[in-house]
C-alpha cells in the first residue's frame, strides 16, 4: 500500500512537475531558434502587450513583445535597436482581463509576464506557434506617450515650405510666359 | 550613341519633374491621416516630404520648359529619374520618425514598397503612427500600378505616342486600351474596384476578430494594399500572423491572387470575357507551377514532421507558397520559423515561386508567367522541329488575351530577359554568401528582394551590413523594372559623357 | 489586347445596370477562381501526407 501511495505521489509529482518546477523563463529569441526544443514544455515569457488582444469566444490572443523597446519606445527617446520580436500568446478572457494597455505609438504598453506551455505547431490553432497561458500577471502597467513636435523640424519645414513656394512662383512665371 | 542634347534633358526633366510632383501629392494622404489621429509629429516630417517633393517637382518643370515631344528614348529614361527621385524623397518622412537606422534604410524601405517588394528595415515597427503606416501602405499601392501611371491618370492629358514608353518604362506592356490614359485609368478602375471590396470584406473579418472597429478598418485597408499590390508590407511586425484566423488568410489569399493576375485579364474577365481566365496561357502556366512546386514543398514539410495534421499542413503550406509565387511576401509564420522549423527543401520550393513570379503587367514581380510559358512552348517546338521531318514547318500557338503565333523575335527577347533575371538571382545570392550569410538564407532573401516578393528568413535586418542593404535596393528596382528602363538610364549618362 | 476589351471601351459615362453587373460577375469570378487554386492544392498536400511524405 505504501509502495501505491509513493508511486502515486510521485506520480502526481512528475505530472505536476513541468508546470511548477521547470517553468525555465525563455526568451522570444529562443523560442523561434528552437522551436522543437521547447515545444509542449511549460515556460516563463514576459514582454510588452502591443496592439489589441483578440477575444474569440474563450480564447484571447495577446502578442508580447520582448524586445529592445520594453525599456521605452522610440518616440519616448529609445534609439533604434532592431527589430521587434515577440511571441502570440493564448489565453482565457478572465487572466486576459488583467492586461490594459497595449502598446501603440501612443503608448507603451502592460509588461507582462506569463506562464503557459509552448507549441511550435499548435494542433489547436492550426498549425500556429503559440503559447497557451496558465498563469499571467502584469509586472509594470503601461503608460502614455507624448510625441511632441520639435523645434528643429519645425524650422526645417518652413524652409522648405518656403523652397516649394519659390519653386511654384517659378513654375507659375514660366507658364504664363508661354 | 548620340549626345543628348538640352532640350533631349529638357524633356526628361519636365516629365520628371511632373511624376516628382505626382509622388509628393500622395503624401497628403499620410499628412491628413496624421492629422486625423493628432500625431503633430508625423504630420511635420509629411509636410517637409511633401513640400520637397513639390520644390524639386515644379522647379524642375519651370527650368525644363520645353515644347519637344516625347520620345521613347526619353521615356525609358524618365521612368527610371523619376523612381530615383521618388525613393530618395519619399524616404525623408521615413528617415525624420526616428524609425530607420540611417538613410540607406529609409531608402531600402521606400524602394520596397515602390516596387511591392515588402522586406523593411523599419525598427519598432509595432509603435509607428498611423499616419506612417499609411504611407508605407500608399507607397506599396501606388507603386503596385506604378508611378507613371498614377502621374498618367491624374497629371497627363491627351493620347501623345510618346506616353505609351513611359508606360511600358515602366514592366507594363500589354495597353488595355488604346489610349494609354484610359489604359491608366482603367489600372486605377480596377484597383479602387477591388479595394473598395476587399477593404469591406477583412473589415468585417477583422471586426469578428476581436478588433475595434478604428484599428479594424485601418488594418484592413492597409493588409488590402499590401495584399492587392503583392507587396507584403503590413501593420504589425507578426505580419499577417497577427491575425490567426484562416478566414482572414483565405481573404488575403483571394487579395493577392487578384493582384497577381494581368490587369488586362482582369479587364477582360471584367466586361465579360469571363474564359479569358481559363485560357490564359499565364493563368494556366501559374496553375502548373504552383501545383508543382505546392507538391515539392509539402514533401518537405511532411518529412521534417512539424506539422502532423492535414488542416495545419495545408494552411501553412499553401498560404507561404502562393505568398511566394505571387510575389506578395505575407507569412504566417516567424521568418527564422523558415530555417528552423521548415527546412531546405521546403525553402527550395519557396525560391522557386519566387523565381516565375505571377502574370506580366500585375502587381507582382519575378521573372512572370508567360515568360516561363513561351519558353516551355519554345522548348517543345525545338523538339518537335527537331523529330519532324526537314521539309516540315513547326509553329507553336499561344493564347494571350488573343490567340498568337509563336515569334522567333518574341522568343529572344523573353529569354533575354529571363537570362538577365537570373543572373540577378545568381549575383545577389553570391552578395549574400559574401556576407557571410549561409547559402540558402542567402539565396532566399536574394531572390525575395530581386523578385520583389519580400519573404525573409532573417537575412534581412537592420543590423546587415550597408554594402547588402545597397545590393538589395538595386535588386528590387532591377527586378520591378525589368531591367530595360534601368540600363536605358545608364546608357543615358553613358551617352552624355562619351555619345558624339 | 483583347478585341472585345476594345470594342467596349472605357467611357467616361456612367455605367449602366448591365455594366456593373458585369463587372460584379467578373470580380467573383476572379475570387473563385483563387478559391479553386487553393482547392486543388489542397489536395496535392493532403494526398502527400496520406502518402506519408
Amino acid at each position: 500500500m505504501r509502495r501505491f501511495i509513493t508511486a502515486c505521489t510521485l506520480g502526481i509529482a512528475a505530472l505536476l512537475m513541468p508546470t511548477i518546477a521547470w517553468a525555465t523563463t525563455v526568451s522570444s529569441t529562443q523560442l523561434i531558434e528552437d522551436p522543437a526544443l521547447w515545444d509542449g514544455r511549460t515556460v516563463t515569457f514576459a514582454g510588452e502587450a502591443v496592439g489589441e488582444a483578440m477575444t474569440r469566444g474563450d480564447d484571447v490572443w495577446l502578442h508580447l513583445n520582448d524586445d529592445a523597446y520594453v525599456v521605452g519606445t522610440i518616440e519616448q527617446g529609445m534609439p533604434p535597436s532592431g527589430y521587434n520580436s515577440g511571441q502570440a500568446v493564448v489565453a482565457t478572457p478572465e487572466l486576459a482581463a488583467a492586461v490594459t494597455v497595449f502598446g501603440d505609438h501612443r503608448h507603451h504598453g502592460d509588461i507582462v509576464e506569463v506562464t503557459g506551455v509552448f507549441n511550435a505547431a499548435c494542433p489547436e490553432h492550426s498549425g500556429d506557434m503559440d503559447l497557451h497561458v496558465t498563469s499571467l500577471r502584469v509586472l509594470q502597467p503601461g503608460t502614455a506617450v507624448e510625441d511632441p513636435p520639435d523645434a528643429g523640424k519645425l524650422t526645417l519645414l518652413a524652409t522648405t515650405a518656403l523652397a516649394a513656394m519659390v519653386a511654384y512662383a517659378a513654375f507659375a512665371l514660366r507658364r504664363a510666359a508661354d | 550613341m548620340l549626345r543628348p542634347s538640352v532640350d533631349d534633358h529638357r524633356v526628361v526633366g519636365l516629365y520628371t519633374g511632373k511624376i516628382v510632383s505626382g509622388v509628393g501629392l500622395l503624401m497628403i494622404v499620410p499628412l491628413v491621416t496624421a492629422l486625423v489621429f493628432r500625431e503633430w509629429d508625423t504630420a511635420i516630417d509629411f509636410g517637409i516630404g511633401l513640400t520637397v517633393c513639390l520644390a524639386v517637382g515644379l522647379g524642375l518643370q519651370a527650368l525644363c520648359r520645353t515644347s519637344d515631344e516625347l520620345q521613347r528614348r526619353h521615356g525609358l529614361v524618365v521612368v527610371s529619374a523619376s523612381w530615383i527621385l521618388a525613393t530618395a524623397l519619399g524616404a525623408i518622412p521615413l528617415y525624420l520618425s526616428g524609425h530607420m537606422g540611417s538613410y540607406l534604410d529609409a531608402v531600402f524601405d521606400v524602394m520596397s514598397g515602390l516596387t511591392t517588394t515588402g522586406l523593411y528595415l523599419m525598427q519598432d515597427l509595432d509603435h509607428v503612427s498611423n499616419g506612417l503606416n499609411m504611407w508605407r501602405f500608399i507607397l506599396t499601392f501606388a507603386g503596385g500600378q506604378g508611378i507613371v501611371v498614377i502621374a498618367l491618370t491624374f497629371l497627363f492629358k491627351g493620347v501623345g505616342g510618346g506616353l505609351y514608353h513611359l508606360y511600358s518604362g515602366e514592366g507594363k506592356e500589354d495597353r488595355l486600351l488604346p489610349n494609354v490614359v484610359h489604359t491608366a485609368r482603367v489600372i486605377w478602375l480596377i484597383s479602387l474596384g477591388w479595394l473598395a471590396v476587399g477593404t469591406t470584406a477583412l473589415t468585417i473579418g477583422a471586426l469578428a476578430l476581436g478588433q475595434a472597429p478604428v484599428r479594424a478598418f485601418l488594418h484592413s485597408l492597409w493588409v488590402f494594399m499590401g495584399a492587392f499590390s503583392t507587396g507584403g508590407f503590413a501593420p504589425q511586425s507578426y505580419n499577417t500572423f497577427w491575425y490567426h484566423s484562416l478566414a482572414f488568410e483565405i481573404m488575403c489569399i483571394i487579395i493577392f491572387v487578384a493582384g497577381s493576375l494581368n490587369f488586362a485579364v482582369h479587364w477582360a474577365v471584367w466586361t465579360g470575357e469571363r474564359s479569358e481566365l481559363r485560357r490564359n496561357v499565364e493563368t494556366r502556366s501559374f496553375a502548373v507551377t504552383l501545383g508543382i512546386f505546392t507538391l515539392i514543398a509539402a514533401i518537405g514539410l511532411a518529412r521534417s514532421g512539424v506539422y502532423t495534421d492535414a488542416l495545419p499542413l495545408v494552411r501553412k503550406t499553401f498560404y507561404l507558397l502562393i505568398s511566394g509565387h505571387t510575389t506578395t511576401g505575407f507569412g504566417t509564420v516567424y521568418s527564422r520559423a523558415l530555417v528552423t522549423q521548415w527546412g531546405p527543401l521546403a525553402m527550395l520550393a519557396i525560391i522557386g515561386t519566387m523565381v516565375i513570379g505571377a502574370s506580366s503587367c500585375s502587381t507582382a514581380g519575378g521573372i512572370k508567367g508567360i515568360r516561363i510559358a513561351i519558353i516551355t512552348k519554345a522548348f517543345v517546338q525545338e523538339a518537335r522541329r527537331m523529330l519532324g521531318p526537314d521539309s516540315a514547318v513547326v509553329t507553336s500557338r499561344y493564347h494571350h488575351l488573343k490567340n498568337r503565333v509563336l515569334q522567333d523575335a518574341t522568343i529572344r527577347s523573353v529569354l533575354l530577359i529571363t537570362v538577365a533575371f537570373l543572373t540577378l538571382h545568381a549575383i545577389v545570392t553570391m552578395a549574400g554568401v559574401l556576407a557571410g550569410y549561409p547559402f540558402i538564407e542567402a539565396a532566399f532573401d536574394g531572390v525575395s528582394a530581386a523578385s520583389n516578393t519580400g519573404l525573409s528568413c532573417g537575412v534581412v535586418s537592420p543590423s546587415m551590413p550597408g554594402a547588402l542593404k545597397a545590393v538589395y535596393v538595386v535588386a528590387m528596382w532591377l527586378g520591378r523594372m525589368e531591367f530595360l528602363a534601368v540600363f536605358a538610364l545608364f546608357g543615358w549618362l553613358w551617352s552624355v559623357v562619351r555619345g558624339r | 489586347m483583347g478585341a472585345g476589351s476594345q470594342r467596349r471601351g472605357a467611357r467616361d459615362a456612367l455605367p449602366t445596370a448591365e455594366q456593373v453587373l458585369t463587372l460584379t460577375t467578373g470580380l467573383v469570378t476572379e475570387a473563385a477562381f483563387a478559391v479553386g487554386l487553393m482547392a486543388a492544392c489542397s489536395i496535392v498536400i493532403v494526398l502527400v501526407l496520406l502518402a506519408g511524405g
